[in-house]
């Protein structure tokens, strides 16, 4: 027995262990905790903060939190969702409108925008499931109710129409620099605030997955009416896929809102903004936990990069966005993660043919 | 009640002998009518406990229509369908499965990217949100149709008799009262088929009745208490397989149409 085959046993039986996907989990939000120090390591002579920047890992959790959430409806349920720049908006919206305008505490702003946003979805999802839209049909309709959403805020002026809302001092709120305020005098805390909306999130995800409730999302991804003739009411917990998907999103935008200084309608509403939210879930691996986070992590710097170091070349990094989609979606609609299983299933493919002895 | 009249109507066609156990399927007077085209009419069956009752009839003769209907993927234009006396004519599938109706379907349905014992759970999960005990029950429904060994396997992986026994095993996770089996033996081997028809008595003992569309007539007739002949969207024949062969209507209908071995 080779020294990797005792690996492969270890981590086994390692795998089979019934707290393991907490010890997993615990170890991978343990180094991504470690993130903003081990990037300030040295790496011969030259520091990996260089080229991945605090700014760039919250970001990367931003986007790894927005695709966990997306994913909660969209790659467990199979009902394809692009339009969560809505949610998103809305949670950046509620948040922004509740503190400038009424002092109210945003961490109090940003439940309402879940709220708002989580009926919005479910307003979204009653209509075009009633209606059975899927597919493209489907994707179609999330899109122009987020764009219905812009153009409605854009010429609303009681919500500050295309200016939109610029991020008042915690002072104007009766607060001091800290979580309560939601608003802090560096990035660090901001990273590990986005990190905790994360493990939330993750922690939501998975068990969602490991519920029935996950298995009625992934029958009714599968095959509708199988999962309808065996008792799975699959309108209801559609709906309830989209109501905890846009709950969540519109965290995240309120996060947004309060790390970033300007939200404008077409800043948190953009067209674009549609795809940010979901590619790393896309490219990860649509239906799986670590898959979004995985996304983020390959996606978000590398568009990152590319913006800053090709600054003449306008628009780069969407271009690698999508030319990062068409390839996964034609390639390994599964995903990033899906990638250690396929190898194993070539290797053993590739050893088969080969002749054994 | 309308179990009452339903039952007295019922064995006027052919020579039934008595019925055992109460009625718990319970068509009246269905019809369906799609834009233009009547693929069912008038049609009256019951399937009583424990019975296995075979539905046959030429392509084309509305029997899957008709499951459609009973199952709730659309309801009937006219009549009405019990289940175990109550009335369940204008609910939703799911509905219709978690009062104990569960139907397989002609073309396999598996929900591919699962495992089959999550397909099986699926089922089971009607009775429990636990799912270490919709495990246990999906376990022994795979045990039963003798997937048991291939539980952790992708649904979508399995060759198509592997595959309709685990249409079967998702069926049966729900526990039902009554069982459609939409030509759950078409494309199986022969031993296969020998295997499924030991699977239907073995259901029947449990008490679940079954309706049963097959196109294997030889099957149909050795299995089923009574026969169900659509034709046309009509009900042309009803009684025990020997009669029902011999009945001139019958064999008009295969004859004048692709005969009984098509």
């Amino acid at each position: 027995m080779s020294s990797l085959d005792t690996v492969r046993d270890g981590y086994r039986s390692f795998d089979e262990r019934e707290d393991a996907p907490v010890l997993k989990g615990a170890v991978g939000f343990g180094l991504l905790a470690a993130l903003p120090y081990i990037i300030e390591i040295d790496v011969a002579g030259m520091e990996l903060a260089a080229a991945l920047s605090l700014k760039v890992l919250i970001l990367t959790l931003i986007y790894a939190y927005t695709a966990q959430a997306w994913n909660i409806m969209s790659g467990y349920t199979g009902q394809f969702s692009f339009g969560h720049a809505a949610f998103f908006g809305i949670g950046a919206y509620a948040t922004q409108a509740l503190v400038v305008d009424y002092a109210i505490n945003p961490w109090f702003g940003m439940f309402v925008g879940g709220g708002v946003a989580a009926l919005y979805g479910l307003l979204i999802g009653f209509l075009s499931f009633r209606f059975n839209l899927r597919g493209h049909y489907f994707a179609l309709a999330t899109l122009a109710f987020a764009e219905l959403v812009r153009f409605v805020i854009v010429n609303m002026s009681e919500l500050h129409g295309a200016n939109g809302y610029f991020k008042p001092f915690p002072r104007d709120y009766d607060a001091a620099y800290g979580l309560l305020a939601f608003q802090f005098e560096s990035d660090l805390p901001y990273y590990y605030l986005i990190l905790g909306f994360l493990l939330v999130v993750t922690v939501v995800s998975w068990a969602v997955k490991n519920s029935w409730i996950g298995l009625y999302f992934f029958a009714i991804r599968e095959d509708e009416r199988a999962a309808s003739s065996v008792g799975v009411p699959a309108f209801r917990y559609k709906l309830l896929g989209i109501a905890i998907s846009a709950f969540f999103t519109a965290l995240g935008g309120a996060y947004w809102s309060m790390y970033f200084n300007t939200i404008r309608p077409d800043t948190v509403f953009a067209l674009f903004k549609n795809v940010e939210l979901l590619l790393p879930a896309v490219v990860g691996g649509p239906g799986t936990v670590v898959g979004p986070i995985i996304g983020s992590f390959i996606v978000t710097p590398m568009s990152e990069i590319a913006r800053t170091s090709f600054t003449g070349i306008n628009g780069l990094d969407r271009v690698i966005y999508g030319a990062f989609l068409i390839v996964i979606v034609i390639y390994s609609p599964r995903g990033v993660v899906s990638w250690p299983e396929r190898g194993r299933a070539l290797y053993r493919r590739v050893r088969g043919s080969g002749g054994e002895e | 009640m309308a179990a009452d009249s339903e039952t007295s109507r019922e064995p006027t066609e052919g020579e039934t002998g008595e019925r055992a156990g109460d009625p718990v399927l319970e068509a009246d007077g269905v019809g369906k009518q799609f834009a233009g085209l009547r693929a069912l009419e008038d049609v009256d069956m019951t399937v009583h406990r424990g019975e296995i009752v075979g539905l046959i009839g030429p392509n084309g003769a509305g029997k899957t229509t008709l499951f459609n209907c009973i199952s709730g993927t659309f309801p009937p234009s006219e009549g009405r369908i019990y289940l175990d006396g109550q009335e369940i004519t204008d609910l939703q599938a799911h509905q219709i499965a978690r009062r104990g109706l569960a139907r397989t379907f002609q073309i396999t349905r598996p929900l591919e990217e699962l495992t089959v014992v999550e397909n099986a759970m699926v089922g089971a999960h009607i009775h429990t949100r636990r799912r270490s005990e919709a495990r246990e029950i999906a376990m022994e429904q795979l045990a039963f149709v003798g997937l048991a060994d291939r539980a952790d396997e992708e649904a979508g992986e399995l060759t198509v008799g592997a595959q309709k026994r685990l249409e079967l095993a998702r069926a049966v996770a729900t526990r039902p009262t009554v069982l459609l089996l939409d030509e759950i033996m078409a494309g199986l081997t022969p031993s296969e088929s020998e295997e499924m028809l030991g699977l239907f008595r073995r259901l029947r003992e449990r008490g679940t009745s079954l309706l049963v569309i097959e196109h294997d007539m030889k099957a149909i007739m050795k299995i089923s208490d009574y026969v169900k002949v659509l034709d046309n969207g009509r009900s042309i024949a009803f009684g025990r397989p020997k009669t029902v062969v011999e009945n001139e209507a019958v064999i008009e209908a295969y004859v004048g149409g692709t005969g009984f071995d098509a």
